[in-house]
């Protein structure tokens, strides 16, 4: 099957919410889940996709789309990438479950270096509360931590 | 990774940035990947954040897979200068390999000096494996210690002395972690008994101890203890003139002999310019005369049948373009000429196109690409000839790799 740009059909994704959205095949192939859904030739259509909703969608195929065009560069791409990580939080962690869900390599790496460049060098307090984790240590188990690793603590 | 509890506080009123935050951090295989990319003082600190935290970031497979380790590549090379053993003000020399060094700027070491403990006689570093380091007391003491030490989480080890310190020389001492096989090290200790003989010791971290191996034994007399290198589960010692060698393999406890390369017509003694490991392959470069360009990068064969010419090496684009290089300078007194360049390290990349050498020319430090020939400067590094001559004879102990790791002491 080719999957060449210029024979390239449409393919419509179906997303949690319902929405539709009609994207290129080479396009939407950059999806590890889609491209075998394609290959095995059980891309149903629409291909329901029950874990991303439909803004999520839009963003992930907005990223497929530009990483898919063969005549951008590295450093192009690299630019790109840097402005598209550029949004709040609760869109990346949609996006890394998303990238997950369709397994897409270069978005996940992507996306969880920027969440990664996000809470490094906060305190083990703000962490908690970004990611709603309890503490579950003894304060003597937390002092034993802070003292075997007291220079990463200054 | 290891299962662990997670509990979580129970909020009614989440907003659905905090939630989809949550799912992540509830998703083992994702925290894992945001974690991977952090760099080791952040994971420290977040090893106080929870229990499941501290499991996952404390897993030696989390460590295995850490972005800043670039398993065998290092990021660079320290180098100690010859100095007195007392001189307070030794400072360690850093070569960049890592190439984030930007033009014209060099990238900044990541320390100096070690004072990681209060030891009265200073510390050096004695070997480097995947990020440990073995280092000792700096001056040649019965009362000298030795250390494991991790520069990127600064966590380090006191052993305990091996027998062979009070009673016996010490011969060499070997840092043996291959993290791919075992998350623990070994230390190797080879003491002399007296009459010609050897024994060995093995400190491992799980016992806390020293345990002899074996009866003592002879060794050739050209057996080199002080540049051995450990590579595929075994210490293993160049000879200076004999055809076999001795090799000790760790999880036998046996020595066995392995192979030399042929020492070069008209010559009676090999002068190997380096003999260390890279990607798990042993390398050794010998070549004669002082103002040899053209020289030979040996590999043995992993099942020790031979070595093997790795790479024929010709500097002549190098001298082109540093005739320093070729100076000649005479040496009236000793009626030999000053070696002009040093290999500093044989480095394996991770195809083929990356493998380099790392040589010091006068005034700087370059690094040669084995398979397209180019060179570049990778800084500037000016050597006193007593460095250059004691680095000719003896690399190993002076020469380590820094590799940034998060392997336990």
């Amino acid at each position: 099957m080719s999957l060449s740009p210029s024979t390239s059909k449409m393919l419509s994704l179906k997303s949690s919410d319902g929405k539709v959205l009609e994207v290129e095949e080479h396009v939407a192939v950059l999806c590890e889940t889609i491209k075998s859904l394609v290959e095995d030739g059980c891309a149903d259509s629409p291909i329901p996709l029950a874990n991303v909703d439909g803004a999520t969608l839009g963003n992930v195929m907005e990223w497929c789309k530009k990483h898919a065009d063969q005549k951008a560069s590295a450093d192009d791409l690299e630019d790109w990438d840097a402005e598209f990580v550029e949004r709040d939080q609760g869109e990346l962690y949609h996006l890394i479950m998303a990238a997950n869900y369709l397994n897409i390599k270069g978005l996940l790496d992507l996306i969880c270096q920027k969440v990664a460049d996000m809470i490094k060098g906060k305190h083990p307090e703000k962490i908690r509360e970004i990611f709603n984790i309890e503490n579950d240590f003894t304060p003597e188990q937390q002092e034993q931590i802070r003292k075997d690793n007291s220079w990463a603590f200054e | 990774m290891a299962p662990s509890k997670r509990r979580r506080a129970s909020h009614n009123q989440k907003s659905p940035e905090q939630s989809s935050a949550t799912v992540v951090s509830g998703n083992e295989d994702l925290l894992t990947e945001i974690l991977l990319r952090l760099p080791a003082q952040s994971l420290l600190r977040f090893k106080a954040v929870s229990k499941n935290w501290l499991s996952l970031i404390s897993d030696h497979r989390f460590s295995l897979h850490w972005k800043n380790f670039k398993s065998v590549s290092p990021n660079g090379l320290f180098l100690r200068r010859y100095s007195r053993p007392k001189n307070p003000n030794y400072k360690l020399e850093y070569v960049p390999l890592d190439g984030k060094q930007q033009q014209g700027k060099r990238s900044r070491p990541p320390f100096r000096s070690l004072s990681f403990v209060d030891d009265p006689l200073g510390i050096k570093i004695l070997q480097s494996s995947h990020g440990l380091l073995l280092c000792s007391s700096r001056v040649d003491h019965p009362k000298r210690n030795y250390y494991v030490y991790n520069p990127t989480t600064k966590q380090f080890r006191t052993l305990p002395r091996p027998t062979a310190c009070s009673l016996r020389e010490v011969c060499g001492i070997y840092l043996a972690f291959d993290p791919f096989q075992s998350k623990h090290y070994k230390v190797v200790c080879v003491s002399s008994v007296g009459s010609g003989r050897y024994r060995i010791e093995i400190y491992s971290p799980e016992t806390g101890t020293w345990v002899t191996c074996g009866d003592s034994f002879n060794a050739p007399l050209d057996l080199s203890f002080r540049n051995g290198v450990f590579w595929n589960g075994a210490i293993h010692w160049p000879s200076c003139w004999s055809e076999t060698s001795l090799c000790f393999d760790i999880n036998r406890g046996s020595l066995r002999t392995m192979p030399m390369p042929p020492i070069q017509s008209g010559q009676s003694i090999r002068t190997y310019r380096f003999f260390g490991e890279s990607r798990g392959h042993l390398h050794l470069v010998e070549f004669f005369g002082y103002f040899t360009i053209q020289f030979d990068v040996f590999e043995l064969e992993r099942d020790y049948s031979k070595w093997f010419i790795k790479y024929r090496v010709d500097l002549d684009v190098v001298t082109t373009a540093f005739p320093e290089v070729l100076r000649i300078q005479p040496d009236p007194l000793l009626h030999r000429h000053h070696c002009v360049f040093l290999v500093f390290s044989v480095v394996r990349g991770e195809t083929e196109n990356e493998s380099s050498l790392v040589l010091y020319m006068p005034g700087k430090v370059i690094s040669y690409n084995l398979k397209d020939k180019k060179f570049k400067k990778l800084c500037n590094l000016v050597l006193r000839q007593s460095d250059v001559d004691n680095l000719v004879w003896h690399r190993s102990p002076y020469i380590h790799q820094h590799i940034e790791s998060l392997f336990c002491v």
